[in-house]
């Protein structure tokens, strides 16, 4: 477990360490409001492909669900 | 599809409609298999604004499946009646289990009802939802709290959620025996605005699942020993940890790249990576986006190809196996009008690893194909 701590506390300080670099103001947000900066993890064309691919794949979660949910697992 | 089902979809859309829902989408999802699998999900999904804070969702799945992704059932022996020969378990069970591959030719459904509530105040938001997912040998049960805060100006996002999930599996040869499975969930999430066309998203999630985690019709063969195959058993326990990350940056020509990476761990001793890019060209009011997504994992410790002896835990769900796979897809979304929306999307899904086939009595479970169609109105 601790390579796995290692890594996820990697993960996390690179964002801790973005944070508060920032200054974006919110009339410079316009190009973030396009479609085209929407995270994929947000796509409803996301939830049919990520249920289909759990059938074969052990990894799941990071989706904010508890995963399973399914007799097809 | 039955009369119900097909009702239950329209008194959702005729709900959301009469209550003025904020939008309404409809999605139809296949995928096939190169080895048999089809699967056809239709859904629904309305949202509605009870003010301006509040919003209530909906959203209705079926998934009809019909045939195996792979029919191992081949090289199954009759639980009941160990001298009867492998694969001849369709006769007298029809319509067991999809993945399973219990039955030669099969027709299973799966419906999916989600509802979930979010209420804003000033920089923060809760969440609450709850999913229950049926199949005629299957009942799962979940429940999710979660709220979000942000701060430096909506710069960052701070989000944590919890998920309490009860299922229940029931085979259908043995209605009697009931067994249940409890999970656990802990989400945390950090999105950063990192420049006017920068922004990144990291989530770190945890899970501890409790109970009956393997298929109960699967059956393992030891050694050469055909006649009397034992049920699989898996560990009763699992804990899993997440890593994931997603920056997005925006690119000349209306266009914008994401990378996507996640780190996978559990219990069982499987360390998956995941690794996704897309490209985004947007014209207008419409977007290509073309994606490739790369998986890899290592193999649970108990999985084998085959089994000399008989221990503690014996599997040989392909899931547990070292594999990797790959996606190709591309997606269009855009504007049919003022208050439509559509988006179409093509992937194209394979699988390979190492494993002797021959042991299976089944073909290489290697590709699929997925086509989706949406329409939203608003």
């Amino acid at each position: 477990m601790s390579l796995t701590l290692r890594n996820t506390l990697g993960i996390l300080c690179l964002g801790a360490l973005a944070s508060g670099c920032a200054s974006v103001q919110p009339w410079e947000k316009d190009i973030l409001a396009e479609p085209r900066m929407q995270f994929r993890s947000e796509l409803l064309s996301r939830r049919f492909l990520d249920h289909a691919v759990i059938t074969v794949e052990q990894a799941e979660g990071g989706d904010g669900s508890a995963g399973g949910g399914c007799g097809c697992r | 599809m039955s009369l119900r089902r097909a009702l239950l979809g329209l008194v959702i859309v005729a709900t959301g409609r009469l209550l003025r829902a904020e939008d309404l989408r409809v999605d139809l999802n296949t995928y096939n298999s190169a080895d048999g699998l089809s699967v056809t999900s239709p859904s629904v999904n309305t949202g509605l604004d009870l003010d301006p804070r509040t919003k209530l969702s909906l959203r209705y799945t079926l998934d009809a499946v019909s045939a195996a992704s792979y029919d191992y059932a081949r090289g199954k022996t009759h639980a009941k009646d160990p001298a009867r020969a492998p694969g001849t378990c369709f006769n007298c069970h029809t319509g067991v289990d999809a993945m399973s591959g219990a039955t030669r030719d099969y027709r299973e459904t799966r419906q999916q009802v989600d509802f979930g509530v979010r209420r804003r105040v000033d920089e923060s938001e809760a969440k609450a939802g709850y999913t229950r997912s049926q199949e005629n040998d299957y009942l799962s049960e979940a429940l999710s709290v979660g709220g979000s805060l942000d701060f430096f100006g909506r710069n960052t996002t701070v989000s944590l959620s919890g998920t309490r999930m009860s299922d229940a599996s029931t085979a259908v040869w043995k209605r009697s025996v009931t067994r249940s499975l409890l999970t656990h969930g802990v989400d945390l999430g950090l999105t950063q605005v990192l420049g006017r066309g920068t922004q990144a998203r990291w989530t770190l999630a945890y899970a501890d699942a409790q109970g009956y985690l393997a298929d109960p019709y699967a059956f393992v063969q030891i050694a050469n020993n055909t006649s009397q195959p034992l049920a699989a058993r898996h560990p009763e326990g699992r804990q899993r940890l997440d890593a994931v990350m997603a920056f997005k940056q925006a690119l000349p020509l209306q266009s914008a790249f994401e990378l996507d990476y996640r780190y996978y761990q559990d219990s069982w001793e499987v360390r998956g990576h995941t690794v996704e890019f897309a490209l985004s060209a947007q014209r207008g009011d419409w977007l290509l986006e073309p994606s490739y997504r790369w998986y890899g994992q290592s193999q649970a410790y108990f999985f084998k190809n085959a089994y000399a002896q008989d221990q503690p835990y014996i599997s040989r769900d392909l899931k547990l196996a070292a594999l990797t796979t790959q996606m190709l897809g591309v997606e269009l979304r855009g504007k049919l009008s003022e208050d439509v929306t559509l988006s179409l999307r093509y992937s194209r899904y394979t699988r390979q690893d190492e494993l002797d086939y021959r042991l299976y009595f089944a073909d290489r479970p290697s590709e699929g194909v997925a086509y989706q169609a949406g329409l939203t109105f608003e």
